[in-house]
């Protein structure tokens, strides 16, 4: 009879201890759970960052989704105007792989375009080149710009690839060009050069491949 | 006569054993100095369980396009309620998961519990290992931040230095393999579509089949010995063993709740390196795999490629095949080897920068 | 850090100087015009750390100290915390965390914070958990001496049967 009353006040109390533990975490959680699955209610100042935000990152995708056709479309592409190009400064572009690349000024004040895709693990180059060489940040691989050469030691143990570059005037002429195997053609130097503009070519890749 | 296979089965499959009654009445635990290895399975269930729980909550808020799903991951962690919280819990989750996991393993190494008859427990036990890594690696791509993305790039690079070991046209085979994950030439939308779909559909199936499996068979075949001279004393699993266990569980669920509300996962990361991915700029530097994947990072960063390649091979063929392999060894060895990889794991673990450093400054 | 756009100021991208329109450029012009502190700076290539740190400092000073962080973090104060995360702008700046993500500083003072901040929320989270541990428990422990006891009349039967 003793055995079983006291049998009975111990379920009752894990019964109870049970619940109220239960009753704790839920109470504690309930209003937090209904508000998940309610959702935010931004005010009018959150509202309008968010939706900037995404506005902005619509307009990078579409950056480069329209990259993405002007290369499935155009047979030259726009780098820069040979003028912007500086020595120690690489401008970015995207090749026709849709691969980074960077476009310097030669010491022969003609463009020299190499890949930026670093060729140890495909990271993108730094633009910067300081004393002649640019600085792959993974793994620190720096890489001699007029060569595309890693220094000794470096992960990265292939050059970065040269890109092959046309010039044309503002009429559309192409006045000169290098194939990817760094051949030049064309006039190099001179007056003819001032107003033209760095493109690549599209035969250059498809004759490579 | 029944075939060796049925046979074969029939030893390692006891069907018959099947039963909530053996499991209340008849399983008991070994007690004796390894015996915390039992807890390790159950704590990486434990976390699998909040893995599960989270992830389903962040899926009513996580966008997989290339465009929105650095934007909605920000959207879960400042504007969700608890959005934080739980993203938070998922990454610490997943941490713990994958630490267990490889505890769990090593624990049942050394106590040599793939000895027959457990065999298929072990095997589908090193199955759940993979998929757990295949978890870790496709969930990482998903916040589309400057880590996930060159992080996976990087991966996804070293898959296809594989090829130039290979003879022939097999060569072409990880090529072929990367772009199969990759789905178009660069790393964009449709791999991001590919890893979200492994992520929330298919490892998740394939996760549940392996475990009800590896779980049938530990229930099948109650806990190995666990050492080499039988202990005398064991306890009920019903109710003794699980009482603890649920002890145990609470105090790790306790710990993860406080840590995933006051740590930020991210705060171990520098913030260039969680902006959202843009292809057009440069990489940031520190671009590093999550900690787990350290055992095979900082060897791949010092060694020869092939020589990494050599031993990654021979350690899952170890793996696979240690319940033949070292049917006859000893689990005095068995512990010694155990602890000689766990001795490494936690080294290059914790001090990969240092030796990476030292090593490289030579 | 302090550049809306993560290449920093120059370039055509967005929040960078080659891609401003007209009034962005007017924004930029005042903001740089801000030499003295306290002026309402708004440069549309700064994000909002920069702009504060223009606004309590001005140009003239900020320009002085820029290529001194330990001197420039004092000079900022403790006062100013942008995204709320406990942890001072000046002191974000120094330890080279993001002082716009309330997510992002040093996880230890983070976690210092943090548990002053939720003190209350874990206090119950333990108090719950123990509870339902301990009741748990009990109740397990019960059913399985109430079947133990249940098994041992069986076996009394058994035996007292002829």
């Amino acid at each position: 009879m003793v055995n079983s009353t006291t049998d009975r006040r111990t379920f009752i109390r894990a019964v109870v201890v049970t619940l109220s533990g239960a009753f704790l975490l839920v109470a504690g959680a309930a209003d937090k759970i209904f508000r998940f699955f309610f959702g935010p209610r931004l005010s009018r100042q959150d509202e309008s960052k968010l939706m900037k935000a995404r506005l902005q990152r619509l307009k990078e995708a579409e950056t480069q989704r329209a990259l993405d056709l002007e290369r499935q479309e155009s047979d030259y592409i726009l780098v820069a105007a040979l003028s912007q190009l500086s020595p120690s400064e690489g401008k970015y572009f995207i090749d026709y792989e849709m691969r980074p690349a960077l476009a310097f000024l030669g010491s022969d004040g003609l463009p020299n375009l190499l890949s930026a895709k670093c060729t140890h693990l495909g990271c993108t180059v730094g633009n910067i080149a300081e004393e002649g060489k640019i600085l792959c940040p993974c793994h620190i691989s720096y890489f001699d710009i007029k060569s595309g050469q890693p220094n000794l030691g470096s992960p990265a143990k292939l050059p970065l690839p040269h890109v092959a570059w046309v010039l044309k005037n503002r009429s559309g002429e192409i006045v000169a060009m290098r194939t990817s195997d760094g051949e030049t053609h064309g006039t190099t130097s001179g007056a003819a050069l001032n107003d033209c503009d760095v493109y690549i070519s599209k035969s250059e890749v498809q004759s490579l491949s | 006569m029944r075939s060796p296979i049925l046979s074969f089965l029939a030893t390692r499959v006891p069907l018959d054993k099947l039963g909530v009654r053996s499991m209340m009445e008849h399983k008991s635990v070994p007690v004796h100095s390894l015996s915390w290895g039992y807890y390790t399975g159950g704590l990486t269930m434990l976390f699998l369980v909040i893995q599960i729980a989270t992830g389903l909550l962040l899926l009513f808020y996580y966008q997989p396009t290339v465009t929105d799903a650095n934007l909605s991951v920000e959207y879960i962690t400042n504007n969700v309620s608890t959005g934080a919280l739980l993203r938070n819990m998922h990454t610490w989750s997943s941490s713990a998961m994958v630490l267990f996991a490889l505890i769990h393993l090593l624990a049942t190494f050394a106590m040599k519990a793939f000895d027959k008859p457990r065999e298929l427990t072990w095997l589908s036990g090193v199955c759940l290992l993979i998929v757990t890594f295949a978890f870790a690696f496709t969930g990482y791509l998903l916040p589309w931040n400057q880590l996930a993305v060159n992080a996976t790039k990087v991966v996804f690079q070293a898959i296809d230095a594989v090829g130039q070991y290979l003879p022939g046209s097999l060569a072409q085979l990880p090529h072929f393999l990367r772009e199969t994950f990759q789905g178009e030439a660069a790393l964009g939308q449709s791999t991001l579509s590919r890893f979200y779909a492994l992520h929330v559909v298919i490892l998740p199936f394939a996760l549940t089949a392996i475990l009800a499996f590896h779980l049938i068979a530990v229930q099948l075949h109650g806990m190995s010995q666990g050492v080499d001279k039988p202990s005398e004393r064991t306890e009920k699993f019903v109710p003794i063993f699980f009482l603890k266990d649920l002890s145990v569980w609470t105090s790790a669920f306790l710990i993860l709740a406080v840590v995933s509300l006051t740590v930020p996962f991210d705060s171990f990361l520098s913030f260039p390196l969680l902006r959202p991915y843009n292809a057009l700029q440069a990489t940031p530097p520190g671009i590093k795999p999550e900690w787990y994947f350290y055992f095979l990072y900082y060897p791949l960063e010092l060694l020869p490629f092939w020589l990494v390649l050599l031993g990654t091979f021979v350690a899952v063929s170890l793996l696979v095949l240690a319940p033949w392999i070292f049917r006859s060894t000893s689990r005095r060895t068995l512990q010694v080897m155990a602890l000689c990889a766990s001795a490494y794991l936690f080294t290059i673990t914790v001090f990969g920068q240092q030796i990476y450093d030292l090593l490289k400054k030579q | 850090m302090c550049h809306t756009n993560s290449s920093g100021p120059t370039g055509d991208g967005p929040g960078q100087i080659g891609g401003l329109s007209t009034q962005d450029l007017e924004r930029l012009s005042k903001a740089r015009a801000a030499m003295e502190p306290g002026q309402e700076v708004d440069s549309p290539i700064l994000n909002e750390f920069g702009n504060r740190i223009i606004r309590s400092m001005g140009r003239k000073e900020f320009l002085q100290l820029i290529s001194t962080p330990e001197r420039l973090a004092p000079a900022l104060g403790n006062k100013s915390d942008l995204d709320g995360d406990g942890i001072p702008d000046a002191v974000e700046y120094l330890d080279g965390t993001d002082p716009l993500n309330k997510s992002h500083g040093d996880p230890l003072w983070l976690f210092l914070v943090n548990v002053n901040r939720y003190k209350e929320h874990i206090v119950l989270l333990v108090v719950a958990c123990a509870l339902l541990n301990w009741g748990l428990s009990s109740l397990m422990l019960w059913f399985s001496s109430q079947s133990n006891a249940d098994n041992e009349e069986h076996k009394d039967g058994s035996l007292n049967q002829p």
